[in-house]
């Protein structure tokens, strides 16, 4: 350092102590930010458009993984509790938003109990005036062979005009916005709860937009 | 190069600085959020160590990020700086449901469910990290002082939801005097 007189060789250390702080600071809380906030759950798996983590409700072994459970998982329960699957896109890999009309076909998964909710970018229900927020193994209404197709869309629209009580039992209701689905399957048969990439879980697939 | 060479003890403790906001965010962030959520549970509690049978969750909810609307969620925030709670129920309705603990760093340390609870119910006590006195029945050891139980009751059909509610409110959270 340049000696140019006390007085500013003092008021130049003042100023870097104080830039030191300042920037370790921002660097600091930005890591945290990116490592813990930002993004998805660590340990993820998916099947088709589901993501669910081998860590939800894990006593977890580590201060990062501890941190990511509790800000994306927070009091989630374990895996041969209850699997929590999440989907943000349809099976064809596109952003979910209410602007559209979705299909959601398949079959019982292996479990005890499950369903299906609709949650806004805000991760809470969607506020709609029929309370339609899920579809859950007791109130879906599956065809002869054992397979259903639920509707998820803004206006209840051919889910309820189409058909007759059936139909209207397999509807979720939208928002106009961006959405996610959750899927929960409590007491999962071991074999899930073992490799929960590998289940048969319904496909999402998108019927038209606007 | 020059400019980098001269403040290199500048950089480094500015890295330095860095590095420890960060780990001691990390560590912290956990516990502020428990701390935070059994807050507002308390304060709609009102008190410590006492059950709360919430409603169950429709769009207007705000307590937890993405709760189910099939499910019933009652919770208790416990304290153990005065000695054990006990939390029993008995005569929970007859579908699924599980009594969770979670410690002040959001650890999922026990969990019971109804089929695991022969007796149709569970009663245990919660006891603080230091407790040696031997007490009776069941016990579970809480790595923290305070914590967290959720009870979850699952609805599976809709034409009983009121004697569900009804049965699940037999949960119960108080301290323990023996």
């Amino acid at each position: 350092m340049r000696y140019n007189g006390a007085g500013v060789g003092r008021m130049r250390t003042v100023v870097k102590i104080l830039a030191v702080i300042v920037v370790g600071t921002l660097l600091g809380l930005a890591a945290t930010w990116f490592s813990v906030f930002r993004g998805t759950m660590a340990g993820g798996v998916s099947d088709g458009p589901w993501k669910t983590s081998l860590y939800a409700g894990s006593s977890a072994g580590g201060p990062y993984l501890r941190a990511v459970i509790a800000v994306h998982g927070l009091l989630a329960l374990n895996r041969q509790e209850t699997i929590y699957y999440t989907a943000a896109t349809d099976s064809d890999g596109a952003a979910l938003t209410g602007a559209c009309r979705y299909e959601i076909a398949g079959r019982d998964p292996p479990t005890r109990w499950w369903s299906i909710t609709a949650y806004g970018a805000d991760d809470f229900l969607i506020p709609n005036p029929a309370g339609r927020y899920s579809v859950s193994m007791n109130s879906v209404a599956r065809r002869a062979d054992g397979t259903f197709i639920i509707t998820a869309s803004k206006d209840a629209g051919g889910a309820i005009t189409a058909a007759k009580d059936a139909a209207a039992a397999n509807w979720i209701a939208l928002g106009g916005g961006p959405f996610s689905l959750s899927l929960r399957l409590y007491n999962p048969a071991p074999a899930v709860a073992a490799d929960p990439a590998h289940v048969a879980l319904p496909t999402i697939r998108k019927v038209r937009c606007g | 190069m020059s400019a980098l060479r001269r403040n290199w003890a500048w950089i480094a403790a500015t890295l330095l600085l860095a590095a420890a906001v960060h780990v001691a965010s990390v560590m912290l962030t956990p516990h502020v959020i428990m701390a935070l959520t059994m807050r507002g549970i308390a304060s709609r509690a009102g008190l410590l160590n006492h059950m709360v049978h919430g409603r169950r969750p429709t769009a207007a909810s705000r307590g937890v990020v993405r709760p189910s609307p099939d499910l019933l969620y009652s919770s208790c925030v416990y304290d153990l700086s005065g000695g054990p709670v006990r939390v029993h129920a008995s005569g929970m309705p007859a579908t699924y449901w599980s009594v969770s603990l979670f410690d002040a760093d959001t650890d999922n340390f026990y969990v019971v469910n109804d089929r695991q609870a022969k007796t149709g119910g569970v009663d245990f006590l919660i006891v603080p990290p230091s407790q040696d006195r031997p007490l009776p029945g069941n016990v579970v050891r809480s790595p923290s002082l305070r914590g967290l139980v959720l009870v979850r009751t699952l609805i599976d059909d809709e034409r009983h939801v009121a004697a569900i509610d009804a049965a699940r409110r037999h949960a119960a959270c108080e301290a323990y005097r023996g």
